[in-house]
């Protein structure tokens, strides 16, 4: 573990976006994080600097010698700007919560960028791991190794009937939050995204836009989570989970497959408009891009755009969001400079492409 | 009783020193022992003490207002007036602040506001018996401090060896800070 500038992870690919996952047409990533306390101290809510200080060091402590964590990198939040934490939550590698913590707060970052440890969030311990495609297998396997490895060297407030302790009632039990995105567009075009949304949360789950609540479905982007978190196993909650995710990758395939045939001249069009806006305007405000961009993954994924790659479009539902933008620019800049500079980015970036074909 | 040094503020800080000729008490006003150095009869790591005192209750004093996301769950209305009175003998976290945020203050704090809770958790999950994962063990922390230690020992060594200093110094760093965590853990 090597504790490092910000600067290097930031030129890190971000890798649920770069890489290619199962079913990675609709499903963009699969995500689980894990809430555990250290005993004995009280939860960041209440501890005070010397108990966050603490905190930290029996985390890092426990991660000196672990191979997981070999080429990991380490960050103390203090440290960051707010640009700097603003980007790597929309990177989804550290929560918006996160993203405001400074003093007695750390992060560390493994090698492949796809497991990170949020020390002193809402709870002492928040270990993520987020990989490319709808595969919670793989992602629980990878977190679970890392939990385990944890508990041999930190004893977790644990208690037997309600499992993890966490600062907020919500997360006790498995302390697991397990959430996939989805992209449904052909879902959203046949009107029946409300209907959906309705009917995962009568199945007890919640779902959220593209950066967690308040972000409603720009860019017909969801993520769908479990919300009970106590009274089953996690292999219960991800088992349910998967089954509704799967469901969902059905309708929208069928819905795309329907588009298609019926209202080929209609999808084309939405398509090819799209690919015009981002490729031509000179201002484009965040919900105008994520509508296009939508159409435009659509596009690319049904194979009817070619001349454009899969991975720029993913990157692009990143680097146009506000924190990257600036980045880009080097400048801080009022909401009209930022169109105007997500407009240049957009038209930079999808220049040496052809037209719809 | 006017205060030792201004002869004007009342003093409000009364400290007992053991000298070779006996004990001497000095008396001050808070401003003095603030503004003012001593050397005479009264060591540094005193006025330390004083002024970590003057800090955690000035902290106490103020009631800082917590950047926590809103409430995660309504409480039922027959729980009002018992909850206020309730606080954690363990971390210092009340039934006001529990209503206010939903959070909980420590591990303790879920024994403590047990029957509040209770209805809740009903609430927000499936069931309310953990049938997930466990820990791999759970021991006390000295001896874990002990163990970290002399893993960390082990690795300052290679580090040094392979003349990795930079790392080295890492280690050792984390040696010094696990150390004095452990001597807080004693008292």
């Amino acid at each position: 573990m090597k504790i490092d500038l910000i600067g290097g992870i930031l030129k890190k690919q971000v890798s649920w976006l770069t890489k290619q996952g199962p079913d990675s047409d609709i499903a963009i990533s699969s995500r689980i994080r894990l809430a555990r306390n250290i005993k004995g101290i009280p939860f960041p809510v209440q501890a005070d600097s010397l108990q966050l200080n603490e905190t930290v060091d029996i985390v890092h402590l426990s991660l000196v010698n672990s191979p997981l964590f070999a080429d990991s990198e380490c960050f103390d939040m203090s440290q960051l700007s707010q640009l700097e934490a603003d980007i790597l939550f929309e990177r989804h590698l550290i929560s918006k919560e996160f993203s405001k913590k400074r003093k007695g707060s750390s992060l560390v970052i493994n090698a492949e960028a796809d497991i990170s440890l949020m020390i002193n969030e809402e709870d002492h311990l928040r270990i993520q791991c987020i990989l490319p495609g709808f595969q919670f297998d793989e992602t629980w396997s990878q977190i679970d190794a890392v939990d385990t490895e944890l508990s041999r060297l930190i004893s977790y407030e644990f208690d037997p009937e309600l499992g993890f302790l966490t600062s907020c009632p919500s997360n006790l039990g498995t302390g697991m939050r397990a959430s996939v995105m989805v992209h449904l567009p052909a879902l959203s075009i046949a009107g029946f995204s409300d209907a959906i949304v309705q009917s995962i949360f009568k199945m007890g789950f919640t779902v959220r836009g593209l950066s967690g609540e308040g972000s409603a479905n720009l860019g017909n982007l969801f993520q769908i989570s479990n919300q009970s978190t106590l009274g089953e196993t996690e292999d219960s909650i991800i088992k349910r989970l998967s089954h509704i995710v799967q469901q969902i990758i059905k309708h929208e395939r069928n819905a795309r497959k329907k588009l298609l045939e019926t209202r080929k001249n209609y999808l084309l069009d939405k398509i090819g408009r799209a690919f015009g806006i981002l490729r031509y305007s000179y201002l484009l405000s965040t919900p105008e891009a994520l509508e296009s961009l939508s159409m435009l993954k659509l596009g690319v994924d049904m194979n009817i755009i070619s001349s454009v790659d899969i991975n720029t479009v993913n990157k692009l539902f990143i680097t146009s969001q506000p924190a990257h933008l600036q980045n880009y620019l080097k400048s801080e800049m009022n909401s009209e400079k930022r169109d105007e500079v997500r407009a240049e980015l957009f038209r930079k970036t999808l220049s040496n492409s052809k037209n719809v074909e | 009783m006017k205060c030792e040094i201004c002869h004007k503020n009342e003093a409000t800080i009364h400290i007992q020193e053991i000298t070779n000729n006996g004990k001497k008490k000095v008396n001050l006003c808070s401003e003095c022992v603030l503004n003012h150095k001593l050397s005479n009869g009264i060591s540094d790591i005193d006025i330390n003490e004083i002024l970590k005192k003057f800090s955690s209750d000035f902290l106490n004093s103020e009631t800082p207002s917590l950047d926590i996301p809103g409430l995660p769950f309504s409480f039922h209305e027959n729980c009002d007036s018992s909850v206020s009175q309730l606080k954690c003998p363990n971390c210092g976290w009340d039934g006001v602040k529990l209503k206010k945020y939903g959070r909980l203050g420590c591990g303790k704090c879920y024994h403590i506001f047990k029957h509040i809770l209770k209805d809740i958790i009903k609430d927000l999950h499936r069931d309310s018996v953990h049938l997930g994962k466990r820990p791999v063990f759970n021991n006390i922390q000295q001896t874990e401090i002990v163990a970290r230690l002399s893993i960390l020992r082990k690795e300052l060594d290679e580090y040094v060896k392979k003349e990795k200093y930079e790392q080295a110094a890492l280690i050792r760093d984390k040696i010094n800070d696990l150390k004095n965590l452990s001597k807080q853990e004693k008292k």
